[in-house]
C-alpha cells in the first residue's frame, strides 16, 4: 500500500523520459507538470557543495507521503502523483528529486505539483548532508521557497 | 517498560542512530532521560515522532515504542 518513492543514487534523465511515455496510454490526461530539483553547487566561505547525501527515516516516509497524496487527491482533480527521491549521494548538477503530475486540466497539475514540493521540503522526514570540495560536509538547512 | 529510540541527521551525530531507554513512560520523561545523557541535546532543534507520528504535546510512550528524534527536515 505504501509506495516506495525512493531511488538510491541521482534520478536519470532516462527514467524521467520513460516516466513521460508511460502515460501516452492515459488518455484522459491533458497536462503534466514536472518538477526536479538538481543539487547545487553553493559557495560555503572558502569551499563548494560537491555532492549531497541523502537520509531518511523510511517507514514515517512512506506513511507521510501516503498522507500527502491522498490530501492532493482530495484537493485537486488528479489523474496521477508521482513522486522519486534519491537517497545516498547525488553530485553537483545531478537530480535529486522528480515530482510528477498529471491531470485533465492544467491548473490541476500544476497546483498539485507545487503543494507536493512544498510539503517535501516541510514535512518529509528526509535528511541532506552537504560534502564539500575539501572534504568537510554539514547538515543541509532548507531555504523558505 | 523498553522504549526504542533511533535518530537521524545531526542528531544522530550526538546520540548515535538506534539506542534502548528503560524506565521513561512519557516523552517528557524520556526527554529529560535524554537530556541528562547528551546534554548537547538542549541547544539542538529536533522533534519527536511516536510511532511514526510526531507529537506537539507530551504524550504516555505504549511499551515497546519507536520513538524517533528528528532535526529539521531538508530534503528535495
Amino acid at each position: 500500500m505504501k509506495k516506495n518513492i525512493f531511488v538510491q543514487g541521482p534520478i536519470d534523465a532516462a527514467f524521467i523520459a520513460r516516466s513521460i511515455e508511460q502515460h501516452s496510454s492515459k488518455t484522459g490526461i491533458g497536462a503534466h507538470n514536472i518538477f526536479l530539483g538538481q543539487v547545487r553547487a553553493d559557495q560555503v566561505g572558502d569551499t563548494t557543495v560537491s555532492a549531497i547525501e541523502y537520509t531518511t527515516y523510511e517507514e514515517m516516509a512512506y506513511s507521510r507521503m501516503h498522507a500527502i497524496r491522498e490530501q492532493l487527491f482530495e484537493k485537486h482533480n488528479l489523474t496521477c502523483l508521482h513522486v522519486y527521491h534519491s537517497l545516498g549521494k547525488v553530485a553537483a548538477g545531478e537530480i535529486c528529486l522528480f515530482v510528477f503530475a498529471s491531470a485533465p486540466h492544467r491548473q490541476a497539475a500544476t497546483d498539485a505539483c507545487g503543494e507536493m514540493v512544498e510539503e517535501i521540503k516541510n514535512t518529509l522526514p528526509v535528511w541532506g548532508r552537504e560534502i564539500f570540495c575539501n572534504g568537510e560536509s554539514q547538515w543541509k538547512v532548507n531555504q523558505p521557497a | 517498560m523498553a522504549i526504542e529510540i533511533v535518530a537521524f541527521g545531526k542528531i544522530s551525530e550526538v546520540t548515535g542512530t538506534g539506542l534502548q531507554a528503560e524506565g521513561p513512560d512519557t516523552t517528557e520523561a524520556l526527554q529529560q532521560w535524554l537530556h541528562n545523557r547528551y546534554p548537547a541535546l538542549q541547544q539542538m532543534r529536533y522533534c519527536i515522532a511516536v510511532n511514526q507520528q510526531i507529537v506537539n504535546s507530551h504524550i504516555p510512550l505504549p511499551d515497546g515504542a519507536q520513538v524517533a528524534l528528528l532535526p529539521p527536515f531538508s530534503g528535495g
